[in-house]
């Protein structure tokens, strides 16, 4: 009895969880929103995966510490991304399908090559395999890389960017 | 030296721990950065995992609870999300870390497949199906021994990390403890040494100091003794001859300043006196300084090295030795007259045999002329030779009897007799000459004074004779007196022979006691007898002088007295 | 009393002698010369017994003394009456005693003054002798 109250006011929580968040209707769209830092809305988009297929692609092959021997990531960079609706964002905060979110500021894509990766190997990625769209930058050829701050922007599963400006 | 090694070796050390100190110091901040980082992100794996298991149950219920298209979307959502972290559990940083904790591959692995077909199960599952929701249920059941191992792992992990930190704060509290108790060491024992050094630089200062302050009174010392010497200490500077200092005495001989030209003049000669003793610019050296004026003075010395004001210099002392050396003078006089005295000696014997040859010559010449007509004017000139022959034999006696040695015989004599004997010789000439005799003595007869009798009694016959002499020149003096005095002062014996011939020419005086100085005719005087009279009065110890009295000349005779016989008898 | 006396002169000086020699030779005296000591004792030892003997104190390989000695030691018929010692040393206080002599002159000697005084002793000798009978 006890217990099924707790796992109600569980299930209630996880509502209104659920609910505070816009998830989108299939895994595979990217919810993306140039935001001021106070919170004004700049610009909406919302992207499939074949108009991130669109988008100007960036190839990194790399090993990472998620799987083995080398791999090729393909997709559009935070670069093509941020500047979609001609905005000049600072940094962007990537959030993904369990909450986790992290900051990638602007620089990283300047000058550290991060990309929003769509496939691994040529083929998209299941959730499971920490699909759809996985953060990624060129490891092998950075070792700066190798640092925890680092590991921690290297988001999967990602379901949405904002982009703030200053 | 062994301390300054050490010390070096202590430097080193303590920078190279210092820098070794510092470089663990990063090196652990950055670790500990990455041990916290990586440890926390082991924790959150494993809570990150549990924690989608957790949100997949719940997801699993609401399903169960009302199935519909939207809620299994979820839950598979859920479900794919939970099967990607698996993977991480083992197969990531955090994963590897755990995998030390927990055999995480060997225990996950196994769900992974499992969840898969779960997965696949519940996609197959119709919301419309009536049996949706048991189906549902019973699926999440399936799920529980998944949690179970996620739950263990976390708090495995949890412990893990919780030795990990506790082990961080024992590192935090004990940071370097080594090298930073060397470096202290180190530090401190250089430290040690430093203040050591220091105090031992202070007491080698002070002694350094002292020995400025004992070398400067040194030197005070030594400028005051040779400021005192009197003998004359020049210092010369070696390369221009010029006069670094010069003590009173040298002032006092050449000249008071240092510039002054009789200054390398003096130099000079002093070296050429040295290069002239033994060739070398060293020595010993004899020279005579003209100071001008005709004062020469005789200086003895030597040049010698010395360190003056840091420089390397020369020394010359040198002390006069005029007198000395005019000493010297007298004793090779007094020499070359002792010769000359054993010369007259011989010369007078030599000269006897001669003149006795003449003498038997002239008279028999003259007997061969006695009955020859106009042999007058050549008996004259005989008569001339023999007399010559008699003075010649007078000036050989003298001559001889000054020459003597005069450490002969000074034996002690009674000195009333011999005066009476010496007076007696010349009576019969005084009274032949119509001269009173004036005699006065007051000594006992026992008073002695230490001579040779004979040669005393010469000296006062010879005086006596010089007074009956002196008449001669003066034509008709009245009363001719002559008084002979003799009295007793003292420790000493005063006699006094006085005429009033009207006294003796000034210029003369002061030479009558001169060899051959004599103011009578050449028949009369050798000039031998005074110089004689006083070297014999010297010789007894005494003096004898002349002067003129009232109306003619005194001669005074001073001689000490011996210890009469009688006194020395009765002693 | 004889009628000529006899004089013996020695001395190594032998201008000093003859000229000696030939004053008493003047005299009237017989004079005999010698001018070494050995050549007086030879004469004295073969009796030639002078009345006056004359000498130096050093004549050539022979002392004075000596000669003198040799003299003395004559039997009295031979001995001479004087003995007379002529120097040219000069002496300060010795005398005629000194020397075992009658006599002791130093050079030069006056000759009248040697003469007389000769004389003078023979005399007195002879009044003595014939005093003594």
């Amino acid at each position: 009895m006890f217990v099924r109250l707790a796992v109600a006011l569980m299930l209630w929580v996880a509502l209104l969880a659920g609910g505070a968040r816009s998830t989108p209707a299939v895994a595979e769209e990217l919810a993306l929103r140039w935001l001021t830092r106070d919170g004004r809305v700049l610009a909406e988009r919302t992207l499939t995966l074949s108009d991130l297929d669109g988008l100007e692609q960036s190839r990194i092959e790399t090993a990472t510490p998620w799987t083995e021997g080398p791999q090729v990531f393909t997709g559009p960079s935070f670069a093509v991304l941020a500047g979609l609706t001609g905005e000049r964002p600072a940094e962007a905060e990537v959030v993904a399908l369990n909450d986790y979110s992290a900051t990638v500021p602007a620089g990283d894509w300047f000058s550290r090559g991060v990309i929003l990766s769509t496939r691994l190997n040529g083929e998209t990625m299941r959730v499971r395999d920490k699909g759809p769209y996985w953060v990624m930058y060129p490891i092998d050829r950075d070792s700066q890389l190798e640092r925890q701050d680092y590991q921690s922007r290297m988001v999967w599963q990602v379901k949405s960017i904002d982009f703030i400006s200053e | 030296m062994p301390i300054g090694l050490l010390k070096g070796g202590l430097i080193v050390t303590s920078i190279a721990l210092f820098v070794a100190t510092a470089m663990i110091y990063v090196s652990q901040s950055q670790q500990r950065a990455l041990m916290t980082a990586t440890i926390r992100s082991s924790g959150w794996v494993a809570y990150q995992a549990d924690l989608e298991f957790v949100k997949t149950q719940s997801a699993f219920a609401t399903a169960a609870l009302v199935p519909s298209g939207e809620s299994i979307d979820a839950l598979l959502l859920r479900l794919e999300i939970l099967r990607s972290r698996l993977p991480v559990l083992y197969a990531s940083d955090e994963g590897r870390i755990l995998r030390e904790i927990v055999a995480t591959e060997a225990i996950v692995k196994p769900f992974e497949s499992q969840l898969d077909s779960l997965i696949d199960e519940v996609g197959r599952v119709a919301p419309s199906n009536a049996d949706a929701a048991g189906r549902l249920r019973g699926l999440a059941e399936r799920l529980r021994p998944l949690g179970q191992v996620l739950q263990k792992i976390l708090k495995e992990s949890v412990a893990y990390n919780q030795e990990i930190f506790r082990r961080e704060r024992a590192l935090e509290q004990a940071p370097g403890i080594v090298p930073l108790v060397l470096l202290f060491l180190s530090g401190a024992t250089l430290a040690v040494i430093l203040i050591l050094q220091g105090r031992r630089d202070r007491v080698q200062l002070a002694q350094i100091v002292q020995g400025k302050a004992a070398i400067a009174a040194m030197e005070e010392n030594l400028r005051a003794v040779i400021e005192a010497t009197p003998a004359c200490m020049v210092v010369v500077d070696p390369r221009d001859d010029s006069v670094s200092f010069m003590n009173g005495s040298a002032a006092a001989l050449v000249s008071d300043a240092r510039d002054d030209p009789a200054w390398p003049r003096f130099v000079r000669a002093a070296r050429e006196a040295a290069a002239q003793g033994q060739g070398n610019r060293w020595g010993m050296l004899s020279m005579a300084y003209a100071r001008g004026a005709g004062d020469v003075v005789s200086l003895r010395g030597s040049f010698c090295r010395v360190l003056w004001e840091h420089r390397p210099q020369h020394l010359l002392v040198l002390a006069d030795t005029t007198q000395v050396r005019n000493a010297e003078l007298k004793v090779m006089q007094a020499a070359k007259l002792a010769t000359l005295g054993e010369m007259a000696t011989a010369l007078a014997h030599e000269l006897n045999q001669p003149l006795a040859v003449i003498k038997m010559a002239v008279a028999n010449a003259r007997r061969h002329l006695s009955g020859l007509e106009g042999g007058e004017p050549v008996s004259a000139k005989l008569d001339r030779i023999s007399a010559q022959v008699d003075r010649a034999k007078r000036i050989t006696d003298q001559v001889r009897r000054y020459g003597r040695m005069p450490t002969e015989q000074l034996q002690p004599f009674a000195l009333r007799p011999a005066l009476e004997l010496a007076i007696g010789f010349v009576a019969e000439q005084y009274r032949a000459a119509a001269i009173r005799l004036a005699i006065d003595i007051d000594l006992s007869n026992e008073l002695a004074v230490r001579g040779e009798q004979t040669m005393f009694e010469q000296v006062i016959v010879n005086l006596l004779v010089n007074a009956r002499d002196a008449f001669d020149n003066r034509s008709e003096a009245a009363h001719p007196v002559v008084r002979v005095t003799a009295r007793q002062e003292g420790g000493r014996a005063l006699i006094a022979v006085e005429d009033n011939a009207g006294g003796i020419a000034p210029d003369m005086l002061e030479r009558l006691f001169e060899p051959f100085a004599t103011t009578k005719p050449t028949e009369k005087g050798t000039g031998l007898g005074l110089s004689l009279a006083r070297s014999v009065v010297r010789d007894m110890g005494g003096s004898i002088r002349a002067e003129n009295a009232e109306t003619g000349a005194r001669f005074l005779v001073d001689l000490p007295i011996s210890p009469s016989f009688a006194e020395r008898n009765a002693a | 009393m004889k009628t000529q006396s006899t004089i013996l002169i020695c001395d190594d000086e032998e201008e000093l002698a003859q000229e000696l020699g030939e004053f008493f030779l003047h005299q009237g005296w017989r004079v005999e010369v010698c001018f070494s000591g050995g050549a007086a004792i030879e004469r004295l030892r073969a009796g030639l017994a002078p009345d006056v003997l004359i000498t130096d104190l050093r004549i050539a390989g022979f002392d004075g003394g000596e000669v003198l000695a040799e003299a003395h030691a004559l039997p009295p018929a031979h001995r001479p009456i004087m003995s007379i010692i002529i120097t040219g040393h000069v002496l300060d206080s010795a005398t005629h005693l000194d020397f075992g002599c009658d006599r002791l002159y130093v050079k030069p000697v006056d000759p009248d003054i040697l003469l007389s005084d000769i004389r003078g002793f023979i005399a007195q000798r002879g009044e003595m002798a014939e005093t003594a009978g």
